[in-house]
């Protein structure tokens, strides 16, 4: 079996790698986060962030988010640190307002189809489960769109500013199409057409009727409340506040990499695609493409395949040489 | 001639409101004197540099597919190509190079872009796919349509990273007059990675690719997008790339999602193709 130990190399080459690159980047990891304490409670070795002055603006007098960014982690929305807000109590350790048959949905893709988490298929996550995510994100800012991206997966996101029309409903879009206006301080982004997605990372599914309102009201330099509006008529019996406190991201836990660099941390590429192993290695019962009793067996190589038709475009595309 | 206070303050303060912006306008060299009526209706940011926001794209579908000139084949448009130095219009490879660009050519099926892989720079700004520039002083995000790729652009003094490499690369800028440069090192050619391409045709260059980049906007809907590229390991001599960008002005027009591997998985899973790395699909 050439074919497999040639495969399996690779694999553990790739794995290799990947270890390498994370302990070069994040030797130090990002504070824990629960309830949204952030990088601002100090570093490593009790080095407090400096205090933080007023909140930044742009020519135009605007809140100038420009930066990175980072809430608490989320890894499962619905274990009472997850920012939901308790309606009886106010307090944000509440749980999703489930449908009855959306809770036993829920339950059971935790159960038997993780393999369906956009995470493994390189997918943006959606709004809000982006904010939850463990390495943050950047945003730059200028007068018409805030450019978004993450660390995970690589994902973007645009949030449009020009007074413009939600894009039609029958457009599906990971990140939904998110449109925002300021009122006062106050970013407000109103977010439809996103596709049937996950909350977090342990199966807390909803349906692609999902509408979200956010508000990002931004208290000094360092920091930014957030608060989602998130309805769901189809998987929730109300709708629910998600909350959490967006700290700036970089100042006290740099990475290893950009220590002693004068312009300090930077987001650099992920390459999710590239190195993409999970739908591989799942098994064909958990809904991946690995045969079942066989760990860490991919499924059996086929003939050289020709790449997906793009749109407007044939196959094998290119010119003939022309030298 | 008498004329009544109230218009007269109306129009000190329309006067005054006028320089002021204009003065405010006018501060960087490049904008000064020519601010209220900027050079071919370019517009400026705040801070006197051409404002190169917007949503950008190329016209040429011709290009991804081979940016040398080319007849047109199966799915491919024919094209007079890019390349404006050397005149002939053809990469300037070296003898052995171009015997493995021959080589990719017949094995074009691994075009990492039809594997949904990102393109690089240059290919990223001309694959068929619109972006997004958004624009500070210190910082540009350019994001891409095709498969949720964004390049950062710093224009804060700073270097290379060093050691690392990344597909899209490592960009630093600077302004010359008018002019984004752009000059981009760490391109990625680990073969286990799959080095990118510039083009689905098979030209390709080795881990000494150095890219500048020369944005320059010309009009209020025209990008001049030039590229030069020097590697010594795969091409004799340095080359440029010239390529115009056009502004798109449909009303709502947005960037939207091309999450080309989930499309790649679905065929696989029907059985229509191979959803492994391109390095194993073989």
């Amino acid at each position: 079996m050439r074919y497999r130990s040639f495969r399996l190399t690779i694999l553990v080459a790739g794995f290799a790698l990947v270890l390498l690159l994370a302990q070069l980047l994040f030797s130090q990891p990002p504070a824990q986060n629960p309830g949204g304490q952030g990088a601002r409670g100090g570093g490593r070795g009790g080095v407090p962030a400096p205090p933080a002055g007023p909140v930044r603006r742009t020519a135009e007098g605007k809140p100038d988010l420009t930066g990175y960014w980072i809430g608490a982690t989320k890894t499962n929305i619905n274990n009472g640190r997850g920012g939901i807000i308790n309606p009886d109590t106010g307090m944000p350790d509440g749980k999703i307002p489930y449908k009855p048959e959306w809770e036993a949905k829920a339950a059971d893709t935790a159960k038997n189809h993780m393999f369906d988490e956009p995470y493994a298929h390189c997918l943006p996550a959606g709004i809000p489960t982006n904010l939850g995510l463990q390495f943050g994100f950047q945003i730059v800012q200028d007068k018409n769109t805030l450019a978004w991206g993450w660390d995970t997966v690589g994902a973007t996101r645009l949030i449009y500013l020009d007074n413009r029309k939600h894009v039609p409903d029958s457009i599906k879009l990971y990140q939904g199409d998110s449109i925002g206006h300021w009122e006062g301080d106050t970013l407000v982004v109103d977010t439809t057409s996103q596709t049937a997605g996950w909350w977090d990372a342990s199966g807390a599914v909803h349906s692609d009727a999902v509408h979200v309102v956010e508000k990002f009201t931004p208290k000094d330099e360092n920091t930014i409340a957030y608060e989602a509006l998130v309805e769901d008529p189809v998987a929730l019996t109300r709708p629910m506040t998600v909350t959490d406190t967006l700290r700036r991201n970089g100042i006290t836990n740099v990475p290893l990499a950009f220590k002693n660099r004068p312009a300090g941390y930077e987001q650099t590429e992920t390459a999710c695609v590239e190195g993409e192993r999970d739908t591989a290695l799942y098994t064909e019962s958990g809904g991946g493409f690995a045969k079942d009793g066989v760990p860490g067996q991919a499924a059996p190589p086929g003939a050289v395949s020709s790449p997906p038709p793009r749109g407007g475009g044939g196959r094998g595309r290119g010119g003939p040489p022309q030298q | 001639m008498k004329v009544p206070v109230a218009v007269m303050s109306i129009i000190v303060v329309a006067a005054l409101a006028a320089f002021s912006g204009q003065a405010q306008r006018g501060q960087t060299p490049a904008g000064r004197g020519q601010a209220a009526v900027p050079n071919n209706g370019v517009p400026r940011m705040p801070d006197g540099k051409p404002d190169l926001t917007g949503i950008w794209q190329v016209l040429d579908l011709s290009l991804d597919a081979n940016i040398e000139p080319h007849t047109a084949s199966w799915g491919v448009h024919a094209g007079q190509g890019v390349i404006i130095d050397p005149p002939d219009g053809k990469i300037p490879y070296l003898p052995a190079s171009l015997a493995k660009r021959q080589e990719n050519y017949k094995n074009r099926a691994k075009d990492p872009v039809a594997h949904c892989y990102k393109p690089g720079v240059p290919r990223i700004n001309y694959v068929p796919f619109p972006f997004q520039i958004t624009q500070t002083p210190a910082w540009i995000q350019v994001t891409y349509e095709f498969v949720h790729n964004h390049r950062n652009i710093y224009l804060n003094g700073s270097t290379h990273l060093p050691g690392i490499d990344f597909f899209n690369g490592d960009s630093r800028a600077k302004w010359d007059g008018d002019t984004l440069v752009v000059d981009v090192t760490n391109l990625n050619d680990d073969p286990s990675l799959v080095p990118t391409w510039f083009d689905a045709s098979g030209n390709y260059h080795s881990d000494a690719l150095h890219v500048v980049e020369r944005w320059t906007r010309t009009s209020m809907d025209n990008m001049t997008y030039r590229a030069t590229m020097e590697d010594p390991k795969v091409f004799s001599r340095p080359w440029t790339i010239e390529v115009l960008l056009y502004r798109h002005k449909e009303p709502n027009f947005r960037i939207l999602e091309y999450e080309c591997q989930i499309f790649k998985e679905k065929l696989a899973r029907e059985g229509k193709g191979n959803f492994l790395r391109i390095v194993e699909a073989n």
